[in-house]
């Protein structure tokens, strides 16, 4: 079986890269927006099952390549998914509103629910809250952390 | 990332805020779960999100309806708004420097 032993390995190389850069590359702070090394993976596994299948050990059993062809079946969907999920066009956003955000606007006194319960006023913590005399950097994030 | 750069931010004379459709019970155990020690926004009805026009229809594929496209914004001292971040690929964040580079920008009189 050293063919399917060879066309695993692509195998695990392929989803190494995938469930790793969602389990942890993704989240990482400076790793997150560039997957290149993740890439490299991918095509080094996905060589290595094709290897495995188009040029198959001496003595192969028939067996041995159809498993390794399923295998690199597996890369490539494997591939696949990674593609589909790290191509730009999946991150693609809406612009903002460009009047909304005109420079020396106020913050606005709409009042939102803290993490901790209490109520939170931009305009009002501004004035005379815990935002008085600070600059302010208001982060605006997709949420379902 | 913002967590990572706080100190430097509140020493830049900074506060972060950061708004999202969470519910506050979800943040507090985001904040928990992650150490997060800036100020959490819960804003279901997205009315913070509008008011800044940052809504994205749609987007919201695990509850559905819709949700804020990231975004960041930094006021000066007074209130006004002095700058913005608006990544066109979420993948995109804010890096610390450029922060701090935004804040700095702020004292500058425009």
């Amino acid at each position: 079986m050293k063919a399917t032993g060879r066309a695993l390995f692509g195998v695990a190389l392929c989803a190494l890269a995938t469930f790793g850069y969602f389990s942890w590359w993704a989240k990482n702070p400076g790793f997150g927006e560039h997957d290149l090394p993740l890439w490299v993976m991918q095509l080094v596994g996905l060589a290595v099952a094709t290897h495995a299948v188009l040029r198959p050990p001496a003595g192969a059993l028939r067996a041995d390549r159809f498993i390794a062809g399923l295998c690199l079946t597996l890369a490539a969907g494997v591939t696949g998914l990674f593609f589909l999920f790290t191509r730009d066009a999946t991150y693609a956003l809406p612009p903002a509103v460009a009047a909304k955000l005109v420079t020396g606007r106020s913050l606005p006194a709409i009042a939102c629910t803290a993490a901790d319960g209490s109520t939170f006023d931009l305009a009002e913590e501004q004035r005379s809250g815990r935002l008085a005399g600070r600059k302010v950097v208001l982060a605006f994030v997709r949420g379902f952390w | 990332m913002l967590q990572l750069s706080l100190a430097a931010i509140e020493a830049e004379g900074g506060t972060v805020v950061v708004v999202s459709k969470d519910s506050p019970g979800e943040l507090a155990a985001l904040a928990k779960q992650e150490g997060i020690t800036f100020l959490l926004l819960s804003d279901p009805e997205l009315k913070l999100v509008d008011e800044f026009g940052l809504r994205h229809a749609g987007a919201d594929v695990h509850r559905g309806g819709d949700l804020a496209r990231p975004a960041i914004l930094f006021f000066d001292r007074a209130g006004h708004l002095g700058g913005t971040f608006l990544t066109e690929n979420w993948r995109k964040r804010l890096h610390g420097e450029v922060a701090l580079e935004q804040l700095r920008a702020l004292d500058v009189p425009r």
